[in-house]
């Protein structure tokens, strides 16, 4: 027998899923909401979901194909624009800090599924990390003071998050359930 | 199973700004591989370039811009977010960086400086975002996977194959998402949800069904893509360059070079 | 010449319920079989072990001499799977993409793909969509693309799930017209469907399933009279006492 043409493989399910968690990283941006430099995005969410529901080594993935597809151009970064112009643009750390922050909360859920403890602790530790990289470059390009980036690009957003995490621990839960036994069709399935 | 979805349903799916248009033009047919490096080329040289720099630049993205005749409005349009931040940076520049300033009323502490600097950065970030968007509306999507293979393909560890294709399927996914939200939105609403006031109750019940259709429609489409014999390898897409496309390249590379330099 | 055999196959899934029990079942190469029953009697899972995607827990599925599971890149070849919800199996950017996607995997010749994208898409008269995107075809166009893409790969055999389910009634004539093209130039069709008023005028032979077993196999004319035991509505016209109707006329 062939490798990759025995039932259909774990691997390819989780590159389509992994693709799909792009994709819905890449719509949740599209609802952007201007206040200040920084956008009210829902693009973290969808980074929070994937890590939560994927893993580290398949959310790492699902991150940086969304982050490639946007360098190249693609249409996927906050309000419908792509481009290396959004990462080194002021809102450009943000996005980079999804990567590491999509691995440590993929990190710490791996250790225990479906623990509730566990996927808050990921989740906060996973947003800190956004916050430090968005937080460090707005500065860096802005030339504002570490006070008055935290102000605007942290503390407005403190709120909207933490109702972020709650809908993305929610979300994960139904779909660990839809995913955890994907590989399993469903009897007399027509 | 959900129905497909019909021919109403697609309409949010046109509304994505900044798609590949089919054309003809001379920037259709430049070649997807040296158009890539030369965009890549002149980003980076827009960075680092100062006011004579910056002005050759212009006058190529204006060229480039050119050719895609009407769509200059609806551009600017899809940009005025991105317009709006780059706005925000430039005052905030004006107002940070010290030197003299331009105002005698101390409660407007511009500076000649920082309108200088923030404006330099303003066209700098402008002009990029031009750039990339004069990119993706030349070149098919299939162009663009096919040259990031090649462009992989020497690097190590990186399985190229793998990261064409998932690029491909995030974007096919996009407009699969929008019409699935306005469908279960347009489900609800016909059920009267709107009278539930309280936004996590219609949020819930908007994410929930979502969710969980569109993973199984992501397991339907891994398995018909496994049943279309997917596997690591296939026939690689047909590239064609000549001696004018490299022509160009050297064209920009030599541009950007004397840009950098001088 | 049987162009599928399948012998004794059972299949178990993961969660220990059963979804295929015991069938035995052999389809002639050129002929033309609706597979029938109520939802959930296994219509699918059959079809899939035709195109080596779900493999059997026991007996064997062999599909033009060889078996699925040695060989199941053979049966994907061989068997040309369309599935009951277009969407899920479009994955071209473009039309001719999406046509094109299967050959490439194969790993065929760009001149060679290019002929079969282009003899598909005139079959299906899709030509004029080539470069349409997928997305923004109306339904009728879409079935006949997911037939178009695995027509590419030249199967022998056409597998259809559930092929007009939520098409209206020109898409499904426009369905129906291609699909008795298809039959009439030699593929083998096996196509299950639960309404089987649209296909009755048609079909060669009635396979009706029940709980994951063949209950009733047999020519249209000594089937129908029995199928409302079986949870499926007989042809109108039978209960009329009139021949059955082909849709296209």
């Amino acid at each position: 027998m062939k490798s990759g043409f025995s039932n259909p493989t774990d691997q390819l399910k989780m590159t389509v899923y992994a693709s799909l968690c792009a994709a819905l990283t890449a719509v949740g941006a599209f609802v952007a909401i201007p206040i200040g430099p920084v956008p009210i995005v829902l693009q973290n969410f969808f980074v929070f979901l994937t890590g939560l529901v994927l893993g580290s080594r398949w959310g790492l993935a699902s991150v940086g194909i969304y982050l490639i597809a946007g360098i190249l151009g693609f249409p996927v970064f906050a309000g419908g624009a792509g481009g290396i112009g959004r990462i080194i643009g002021p809102t450009g750390g943000y996005l980079i800090g999804y990567l590491p922050a999509v691995f440590i909360i993929g990190v710490i859920v791996e250790k225990r599924r479906a623990n509730l403890y566990l996927d808050i602790v990921a989740l906060v530790s996973g947003s800190l990390i956004v916050y430090f990289f968005g937080v460090s470059w707005l500065k860096i390009i802005t030339g504002m003071s570490a006070d008055k980036a935290i102000a605007v690009g942290m503390i407005p957003f403190l709120p909207g998050d933490a109702l972020k995490i709650a809908a993305a621990i929610a979300s994960a839960r139904v779909l660990r359930r839809t995913i955890g036994a994907p590989l399993t069709p469903r009897p007399f399935t027509s | 199973m959900r129905p497909p979805l019909g021919k109403a349903a697609g309409v949010m799916a046109d509304l994505i700004p900044f798609s590949y248009r089919n054309n003809h033009t001379l920037l259709h047919r430049y070649d997807v591989r040296c158009k890539m490096l030369s965009f890549i080329a002149l980003s980076l040289t827009t960075l680092k370039a100062e006011a004579f720099g910056l002005l050759l630049i212009s006058c190529i993205v204006i060229t480039a811009l050119s050719f895609l005749k009407g769509r200059i409005l609806v551009i600017f349009y899809e940009l005025r977010f991105f317009i709006f931040f780059l706005f925000f940076v430039f005052i905030i520049r004006t107002f940070s960086t010290p030197g003299s300033p331009v105002f005698q009323n101390p409660w407007i502490p511009a500076t000649r400086e920082g309108i200088y600097q923030g404006g330099c950065l303003f066209w700098k970030m402008l002009l990029i975002a031009l750039l990339s968007l004069v990119f993706i509306s030349t070149t098919k999507p299939s162009q663009t996977k096919e040259a990031l293979k090649r462009f992989f393909r020497p690097i190590p560890f990186v399985p190229e194959e793998r990261l064409a294709a998932m690029i491909t399927l995030m974007i096919r996914f996009i407009p699969l998402i929008l019409d699935e939200i306005q469908e279960i939105k347009d489900a609800q609403r016909s059920r009267c949800i709107e009278n539930r006031k309280n936004p996590f109750y219609r949020i819930k019940h908007l994410t929930i069904p979502l969710f969980r259709g569109l993973f199984e429609t992501a397991g339907e489409l891994a398995e018909a893509m496994e049943s279309r014999c997917f596997g690591e390898g296939s026939t690689p897409m047909m590239l064609s360059s000549g001696t004018i496309d490299w022509f160009c390249l050297a064209m920009v590379l030599v541009g950007c070079l004397l840009i950098i330099l001088s | 010449m049987n162009v599928i055999e399948i012998q004794n196959l059972t299949h178990r899934f993961p969660d220990g319920s059963l979804g295929l029990d015991h069938i035995d079942l052999t389809i002639r190469a050129g002929s033309f079989v609706l597979i029938t029953g109520e939802n959930g009697s296994g219509k699918t899972t059959l079809l899939k072990h035709l195109n080596g995607l779900l493999f059997p827990t026991a007996g064997s599925v062999i599909i033009d001499g060889k078996g699925i599971s040695e060989d199941p890149l053979h049966a994907r070849q061989a068997v040309g799977l369309v599935f009951q919800n277009p969407d899920t199996q479009i994955v071209g950017e473009t039309v001719s993409e999406d046509v094109a996607f299967g050959p490439e995997n194969l790993c065929l010749d760009r001149n060679e793909i290019e002929k079969r994208t282009h003899d598909v898409l005139t079959i299906l008269k899709l030509l004029p969509l080539a470069s349409q995107r997928p997305h923004l075809l109306s339904g009728g166009e879409k079935r006949r693309l997911a037939i178009a893409g695995v027509l590419a790969m030249k199967p022998k055999v056409l597998a259809l799930d559930e092929p007009f389910s939520s098409l209206d009634y020109p898409g499904t004539k426009q369905v129906l017209k291609q699909i008795l093209s298809l039959h009439e130039s030699g593929h083998t069709i096996v196509m299950t469907s639960h309404d089987i008023e649209k296909i009755a005028a048609h079909a060669e032979r009635v396979v009706v399933m029940k709980k994951g077993k063949v209950a009733l196999d047999g020519p249209p004319d000594q089937v129908f009279p029995d199928l409302e035991r079986f949870g499926v509505r007989p042809p109108c016209a039978l209960r009329w006492g009139k021949p059955l109707e082909s849709w296209l006329i």
